[in-house]
């Protein structure tokens, strides 16, 4: 029992550099800010967060519970739109590392509130982008390529701990995904006819897809990777395991850590797999938030090897 | 046995048990559970038709049994798992909520055979219906990056089968948007056109329309 403890406790410590959690905060908050925008944009503050009677669909005021935005400032278009205004701010400040993680908190608590008013129009990526900005709240990832490194000082470590939370986040997101597809459709008893289905649906489909009739055993072949790829996403704690005990014995070890199983062969998998939703699906943020945290899966020192190689190859 | 234990700051350990918690709750709000059950839902064209050919899939292993029976062997279990989540994850539900945090991650899970496509259409008062909007419709593109954003999308594709909470507020909605945009229309028509998609071999077509659901009106105030 004590080497379990012993091995749990190791896995959440350490320290290491911050350039992941950094690079992941301004992804991730670049995407989120131009979804935000995009609200704006179409004058979707009202209709989406406001209360009924100003024109708001999702009638918060009616509700058997009252959020608490609009339960405590009253309920108004007014309220929305400073509350709109509060969380484009804090995600800004986010992104910029000013005061990262008090606006972390702050973004976290606002969109909370919004999500309450129209639980239709908050989707799973919503509820992933409140779940990474909360491991934030821990993070003094703005002391790296943030705001905070120049009021508070740069920093040279952080815990090891928030971006291995992200990578088992990433892990539980895809692979629970992937037991989920119970429907026949998305197995060869139901002929792998998942994705072919999928993409007849005119409410998500980017351009009309019947022409994939002609092509049906590619669709079929995608189908069949799309669940490989997400069950294979149990073995990825299984092949960081396998790289940080290098020394020790095994067959299969061996084959994951000369193959580097995780970066070669899942990840490339991973970015078509959300490059090709991109292209073909209109999910909004979704393929891009997921991407943003992509980095997680590296550890600072194979982003600066990545990034010296890269500089080198282009004359840098 | 070693003769010394390395040490540890204590912070390790607090540390490591705070991420057990967190990774054990939501672990279990992860978990492929049920979060409500309603023997209504079953009755969805999406669901009978995935219980009709999981009653084939049975029968073709020996297994007598039909879609109804499925229904209700399934519900028995979907109830006992909701339960179950529900109580387990009822200590936690304030911390969850004010966060808005958690875990749910059914991507396409039932791909939908029956989907519908939104359509829009208005007209002045004695004239005849024009269609103004209607998914992937070249001809009838109004708001169509608003009707396509994803939060839009989410309020009206769930109303689709039956027409919930948030569709007569956001027809309103849609009613105010045609009104501004259109002077001369008095009348704005919402609605679904129910799809059926079929699969190669099933029919010449990939996509039938057929029927109308949800179907409401608003007049100009």
């Amino acid at each position: 029992m004590s080497g379990v403890w012993s091995w749990w406790r190791s896995l959440w410590a350490g320290a290491e550099h911050p350039s992941v959690m950094a690079v992941i905060r301004v992804l991730v908050g670049v995407v989120f800010l131009y979804d935000l925008a995009l609200v704006w944009q179409y004058h979707l503050i009202t209709p989406l967060w406001g209360p009924g009677g100003a024109g708001g669909i999702g009638d918060p005021s009616n509700r058997a519970q009252v959020v608490e935005l609009y339960r405590w400032f009253g309920d108004s278009a007014h309220v929305a739109r400073w509350a709109f205004r509060a969380l484009f701010g804090a995600v800004l400040c986010f992104t910029l590392g000013l005061f990262t993680r008090p606006m972390a908190l702050l973004a976290v608590l606002i969109y909370a509130q919004l999500a309450r008013v129209l639980p239709d129009a908050d989707r799973g990526i919503d509820m992933l982008l409140r779940n990474v900005l909360f491991i934030y709240v821990f993070v003094p990832a703005g002391r790296f390529w943030g705001a905070d490194a120049r009021l508070f000082g740069p920093l040279g470590r952080i815990p090891a701990w928030p971006r291995r939370l992200i990578v088992l986040q990433l892990v539980v997101v895809y692979f629970t995904a992937g037991i989920q597809k119970t429907a026949v459709a998305w197995w060869p008893w139901g002929g792998f006819s998942a994705l072919y289905v999928v993409l007849q649906d005119i409410a998500i489909a980017r351009i009309p897809f019947s022409w994939l009739r002609q092509v049906y055993p590619v669709t079929q072949l995608f189908t069949a990777i799309t669940m490989v790829f997400e069950l294979l996403a149990c073995l990825v704690p299984l092949a960081y395991w396998y790289r940080s005990t290098p020394l020790r014995a095994g067959w299969l070890r061996a084959q994951f850590n000369r193959n580097a199983i995780v970066t070669r062969w899942w990840l490339p998998m991973g970015v078509c797999l959300h490059v090709g939703i991109a292209a073909s699906m209109q999910l909004g943020i979704f393929p891009w938030v997921m991407l943003a945290l992509y980095p997680a899966f590296f550890h600072p020192d194979e982003l600066a090897r990545g990034w010296r190689r890269m500089r080198g190859e282009f004359g840098g | 046995m070693t003769p010394w234990r390395r040490w540890h700051p204590p912070w390790d350990d607090v540390r490591a048990v705070l991420l057990l918690g967190v990774v054990v709750v939501h672990g279990f709000a992860a978990a492929p559970l049920a979060r409500s059950a309603s023997r209504k839902r079953f009755d969805l064209p999406l669901a009978r038709d995935e219980l009709a050919r999981l009653a084939t899939l049975a029968g073709r292993v020996g297994i007598d049994t039909s879609a109804e029976q499925l229904a209700d062997s399934a519900y028995d279990v979907v109830r006992a798992q909701s339960g179950l989540r529900n109580a387990v994850l009822a200590p936690f539900a304030d911390a969850l909520e004010l966060t808005g945090t958690g875990q749910a991650w059914g991507l396409f899970t039932y791909p939908d055979r029956f989907p519908a496509r939104l359509v829009v259409e208005g007209r002045p008062a004695e004239g005849a219906w024009r269609r103004l909007y209607a998914s992937l419709d070249p001809n009838a593109t109004f708001n169509r990056d608003k009707f396509v954003y994803r939060r839009i999308r989410g309020v009206y594709d769930g109303n689709s089968d039956k027409a919930g909470r948030a569709w007569d507020p956001f027809v309103s909605w849609v009613g105010m948007e045609v009104f501004a945009a259109y002077p001369e229309i008095d009348e704005v028509r919402v609605k679904f056109r129910g799809i059926h998609t079929y699969e190669p071999g099933e029919s010449a077509e990939a996509l039938v329309e057929s029927g109308e659901r949800a179907v409401r009106v608003r007049r100009r105030p």
